[in-house]
C-alpha cells in the first residue's frame, strides 16, 4: 500500500509526476524509441526485454534489432508483434 | 540520417562481434560508459555492432569485464582509406593537381551565351565583344562588364540595351535591339495632299478617280513620270483645294521579260568529293583531329560548330566539323526542245505572277527563242493592261 502511494506520486496540482517514468514513441509497428531504460535483459532478433526498474518491457516480433542506444534511450527497429509489461 | 552516416564515415568506425553467455551485459556496460555503439544485431549468444575507431580500447576492456570474447571484423571510413592509400603519392599528387586545375580554370569565362534579337548577327557581336576583351577563355578578373556594356552601346547603334551577367564560368549576354520608328509616321508633313503619276509608258484606256482632278484622258499616250491626276484644284472663285488623289488609271503598256538558260552552269560537286576537317577546341586550344589540306579559294565551305554539354551544363569543349566542296562548272547542255519547254515554263510562271501580284491583264504576248554559245534566250514581249497610277505626296508646309 505504501509502495503504491510512492509509485503514484502526485504533483501539488493533482497530476501524476512523469519525470522518472518510461516513455515510448511507437512508429507503427516498425520502430520504438524507448526512454528510461535501466538495462537490456534479453536481446535476440525475436525478442528484446528492457528493464525499467519497476517493471520489464518485452518486445516480441521478427528481425528486431537495436539501431542505436545510450545509457537511458534505446531505438528498436523491426517487425513488432507485441509489447508486454512484466511486473 | 545521411549527415550522421557522413560524420561516422569521416571519423571512421569498425565492426565487431561480442560473444559469451550474457552479451546483453556488454551492451548495458557500453551504454553506461558512454560508448556509442550502433547497428546492433543479436543472434543467439553473440552480438555484432559498430563503434567509433577511437573507442576500440574501451570496448575491448568492457568485453573482457563482462566475460565475453571479442572479435573485430572490419574497419570502415576515411582514416582507413587514408591509411590504405598513404603510400600512393601519385594519387595524392593527382588529387592536388586536379584541385589546382579546377581552382585556376574557375577563374576564366568558358561559356558565353548570347540572346540575340532579330536583325543583329551573333557572330558580329561576338567579334565585337572579343575586341573589348570579353571572349570565351578570358580571365574573369580582367573582364570589366559594365565598361564593356557601355562600349558596346556606343559602338553598335542597333543595340538599345545590353547586359552581361557572369555566373561562375558562364556568362549570359542579354540584348535588346532598337525599335525603328517609321519615318513616314514621324513626318509632320500632312499626307493628305498627293498627285498621281505614271509608273510606265503607255496608252490610257480608262480613267477612274475617286478624288483629285484628272490631267489625262482615255486614248492619250503617256510617258513614265507624267502626272495623271492632281491633288491641287483651283476653284473658279480663286480658292485652292488640296486633296489626296485616289483612283485607278488603266493603260496599255508593253513589257519585256528575258529568260536565259546557260549551257554550262556553276555547281557544287557531290558530297563524296568533299574534304572534311575536324577539330576540337579545349579551353581555347584548337586540336586538329584530321590532317587534311584546305582546298583553294574556289571551294565552298560549310562549318558545323557544336558545344559539348555535360548533364545539361555547357562545357568549354567545342567540336568543329568543316566541309569543303570544290566548285566547278558542270556541263549541262540541254537540247533545243527541252530548253524551250523549260524557258516557256518559267515565262508562264512569270505571267501568272504578273496577273496575280501586279493585277495586270495580259492582252498579248510574243515569244522569241534564240540560241547562242552561252545558252538559250527566250524573250517575251507582253502587251498588257494595268493600273499605272502611282501616288506622290506633296510637301505643302512652306505653302509651296
Amino acid at each position: 500500500m505504501r509502495k503504491d502511494k510512492k509509485d503514484n506520486k502526485k504533483s501539488p496540482y493533482g497530476l501524476i509526476d512523469t519525470s522518472s517514468s518510461v516513455r515510448m514513441s511507437i512508429c507503427s509497428n516498425r520502430e520504438v524509441i524507448f526512454e528510461g531504460s535501466r538495462g537490456i535483459l534479453e536481446y535476440c532478433d525475436s525478442s528484446i526485454k528492457i528493464n525499467t526498474g519497476k517493471y520489464i518491457v518485452a518486445f516480441t516480433g521478427r528481425g528486431l534489432h537495436i539501431k542505436t542506444m545510450t545509457e537511458y534511450d534505446i531505438c528498436i527497429r523491426g517487425f513488432i508483434t507485441s509489447i508486454e509489461y512484466i511486473l | 540520417m545521411i549527415a550522421v552516416f557522413i560524420l561516422r564515415w569521416i571519423g571512421g568506425y569498425f565492426d565487431f562481434t561480442v560473444s559469451g553467455r550474457f552479451p546483453e551485459r556488454f551492451l548495458n556496460l557500453a551504454a553506461k560508459n558512454g560508448v556509442n555503439i550502433f547497428k546492433i544485431k543479436g543472434s543467439g549468444d553473440s552480438i555484432s555492432a559498430c563503434a567509433k575507431i577511437s573507442e576500440r580500447k574501451t570496448i575491448i576492456r568492457l568485453a573482457e569485464k563482462c566475460g565475453c570474447s571479442y572479435c573485430e571484423n572490419r574497419e570502415h571510413g576515411m582514416p582507413v582509406l587514408c591509411r590504405q592509400y598513404r603510400q600512393r603519392l601519385g594519387l595524392l599528387a593527382g588529387l592536388a593537381a586536379g584541385s589546382i586545375f579546377c581552382v585556376i580554370m574557375s577563374g576564366y569565362i568558358w561559356n558565353i551565351s548570347i540572346n540575340c534579337p532579330e536583325g543583329i548577327n551573333e557572330y558580329e557581336l561576338r567579334s565585337e565583344l572579343r575586341e573589348l576583351g570579353f571572349y570565351e577563355g578570358a580571365r574573369y578578373e580582367y573582364v570589366k562588364t559594365s565598361e564593356t556594356e557601355h562600349e558596346m552601346l556606343i559602338r553598335d547603334g542597333r543595340i538599345s540595351w545590353l547586359s552581361i551577367n557572369v555566373s561562375g564560368t558562364n556568362a549570359a549576354v542579354e540584348i535588346s535591339s532598337k525599335t525603328e520608328i517609321d519615318s513616314d509616321n514621324s513626318r509632320e508633313v500632312p499626307k493628305a495632299v498627293s498627285n498621281l503619276v505614271s509608273s510606265a509608258d503607255g496608252k490610257i484606256t480608262k480613267v477612274s478617280l475617286r478624288s483629285g482632278t484628272p490631267a489625262v484622258k482615255a486614248g492619250e499616250g503617256i510617258a513614265k513620270g507624267q502626272m495623271l491626276a492632281s491633288g491641287i484644284t483651283e476653284l473658279s472663285n480663286g480658292e485652292t483645294v488640296f486633296s489626296d488623289c485616289e483612283g485607278e488609271i488603266l493603260a496599255e503598256t508593253a513589257e519585256t521579260a528575258v529568260f536565259f538558260l546557260p549551257k554550262e552552269r556553276p555547281s557544287v560537286i557531290l558530297p563524296e568529293a568533299a574534304v572534311c576537317k575536324r577539330s576540337v577546341a579545349v579551353f581555347g586550344l584548337n586540336i586538329p583531329l584530321s590532317l587534311v589540306t584546305e582546298p583553294g579559294s574556289a571551294a565552298v565551305s560549310f562549318s558545323d560548330k557544336r558545344k559539348l554539354t555535360l548533364f545539361s551544363a555547357p562545357v568549354p569543349v567545342f567540336y568543329t566539323e568543316e566541309r569543303f566542296y570544290e566548285q566547278g562548272n558542270e556541263a549541262a547542255v540541254p537540247d533545243r526542245e527541252t530548253a524551250e519547254a523549260l524557258l516557256k515554263k518559267r515565262a508562264a510562271l512569270y505571267g501568272a505572277f504578273l496577273e496575280q501580284e501586279r493585277f495586270t491583264r495580259i492582252l498579248e504576248k510574243k515569244e522569241t527563242l534564240t540560241e547562242t554559245d552561252e545558252g538559250y534566250r527566250l524573250e517575251v514581249r507582253y502587251r498588257c493592261e494595268r493600273n499605272i497610277a502611282e501616288k506622290v505626296y506633296i510637301d505643302i508646309r512652306d505653302g509651296s
